[in-house]
């Protein structure tokens, strides 16, 4: 093919109309739909890791660990893998369209990650600390994403609330009351001084019964570490209706 | 009234021409463009009528796009990004980065009744030469071809490839590292 052949062709096709210039506003809004969507995963990505980091701080998944081999399954059950994982993607669809800017070719793509991550990850650990998802979990639209359980059938969280003679009430922050049984083979790792209103996780198992006032939780381990930290002068309404006050009347 | 002619124009006034007086300039562009994007498409790694027809098209792409090119930059730069774009795709859906082969090209590109070995015998055998820049892994093809064979400048190099300049300087050392050693395992 010469470069004649080829000039005509084209230029041939350009005459007919048949060949046409994209519009100035295609660009335009091309640009537009890319710094929205780039927005949108970046926002998308720092609520997710907001959500990561009051998952962590809530349920404090670690302190599960020190409770020995029955702390392994709590764990796995309370760390936001769901959300690490959203978080993992937003980041990468983030990469990807930062990529499609002009400034970005200038730069290592492993800088432009780095930063992107940095970004996410620190707008969502302000969020979290400025107390935001104590007011999200409030609003009608969002408590479904807030609607996460304190207990499972082998763990919970909330705070002592009654000394019994072997053990304690726990309330767990949605306000559940719940009777403890600490048996003398329980791991307390951080002894067996139950103070009013202290925080702890709680490993074992539910005894469940026909009677509602013979269920009780019996411990294999009980912690009081870091973590489990939820602001409860914010939780109000659904967090504090007590419901299951007749559990221990 | 000083006539300027349509050749004496810098490539970048006439895009600029394109857009807003007369479209029909563009084939301006084909003469400018045609053989020198068919030439850094072959030694990419591709035989003659495939960079032929990745050149019509990119040349088709680069006039619908046209509205979109920034004139703070070179057009150069920005048709050779489209060019070298539309080969790498061709190549990565035909996996025919591993099966080129620069001799193979070397051979469809001369005419037939010419003696190769006469042709280059005066002072480097250009076919040895093509086999072992053949052996070069493409990331250090590409610089290698648009530095030296294309006397494109890093920055240049930068746009095309859309990698940082540093990127474009280290690439360079390594692929003369790497020429320098196949050379040497070859002797």
């Amino acid at each position: 093919m010469s470069s004649k052949y080829v000039k005509e062709k084209i230029t041939s096709q350009i005459r007919d109309g048949k060949l046409k210039m994209r519009p100035k506003w295609y660009f335009w809004l091309g640009s537009a739909l890319l710094f929205q969507g780039t927005l949108a995963v970046l926002l998308i990505g720092s609520y997710v890791s907001n959500l990561c980091f009051y998952a962590l701080r809530v349920h404090g998944p670690f302190g599960y660990l020190s409770l020995g081999r029955a702390g392994f399954s709590p764990f796995v059950a309370t760390f936001p893998w769901k959300l690490l994982l959203i978080a993992g993607v937003s980041l990468l669809i983030g990469l990807k369209l930062l990529q499609k800017y002009e400034f970005s070719y200038t730069r290592h793509s492993i800088y432009i990650l780095f930063a992107l991550m940095a970004t996410i990850l620190l707008s969502g650990l302000l969020t979290d600390m400025a107390g935001f998802n104590e007011k999200f979990r409030l609003h009608r639209y969002l408590q479904p994403v807030y609607s996460e359980t304190y207990m499972g059938h082998d763990w919970m969280i909330g705070e002592i609330r009654q000394k019994t003679e072997d053990g304690f009430i726990l309330e767990t922050p949605r306000g559940d009351l719940i009777r403890v049984k600490v048996g003398d083979e329980a791991i307390t790792p951080f002894g067996r001084n139950y103070d009013l209103d202290k925080r702890v996780r709680v490993i074992g198992e539910m005894h469940d019964s026909a009677s509602r006032s013979a269920i009780f939780f019996e411990a294999k381990g009980v912690g009081m570490d870091k973590g489990m930290r939820w602001q409860k002068s914010q939780v109000k309404g659904v967090m504090h209706s007590r419901r299951g006050l007749d559990l221990v009347k | 009234m000083i006539m300027v002619q349509v050749s004496d124009l810098s490539d970048e006034t006439l895009v600029e021409k394109i857009i807003n007086d007369d479209q029909e300039l563009f084939g301006e562009v084909v003469k400018r463009y045609q053989d020198k994007l068919e030439r850094y498409i072959s030694r990419l790694g591709s035989s003659k009528e495939q960079s032929q027809d990745i050149v019509q098209d990119s040349l088709i792409k680069t006039f619908k796009n046209l509205k979109s090119f920034n004139p703070k930059y070179k057009f150069s730069s920005w048709i050779y990004r489209i060019a070298h774009n539309e080969a790498i795709n061709l190549f990565k859906k035909e996996s025919k980065y591993q099966k080129f082969s620069f001799s193979d090209w070397l051979g469809e590109v001369l005419p037939s009744n010419v003696n190769v070995e006469e042709e280059v015998s005066d002072k480097i055998d250009l076919e040895q030469l093509k086999k072992k820049i053949d052996k070069l892994d493409l990331k250090y093809k590409d610089v290698l071809i648009l530095y030296y064979l294309e006397e494109k400048k890093y920055k240049e190099i930068s746009r095309i490839l859309k990698i940082p300049t540093s990127t474009v300087g280290i690439r360079l050392k390594r692929a003369k590292k790497q020429f320098k050693e196949i050379c040497q395992a070859n002797m």
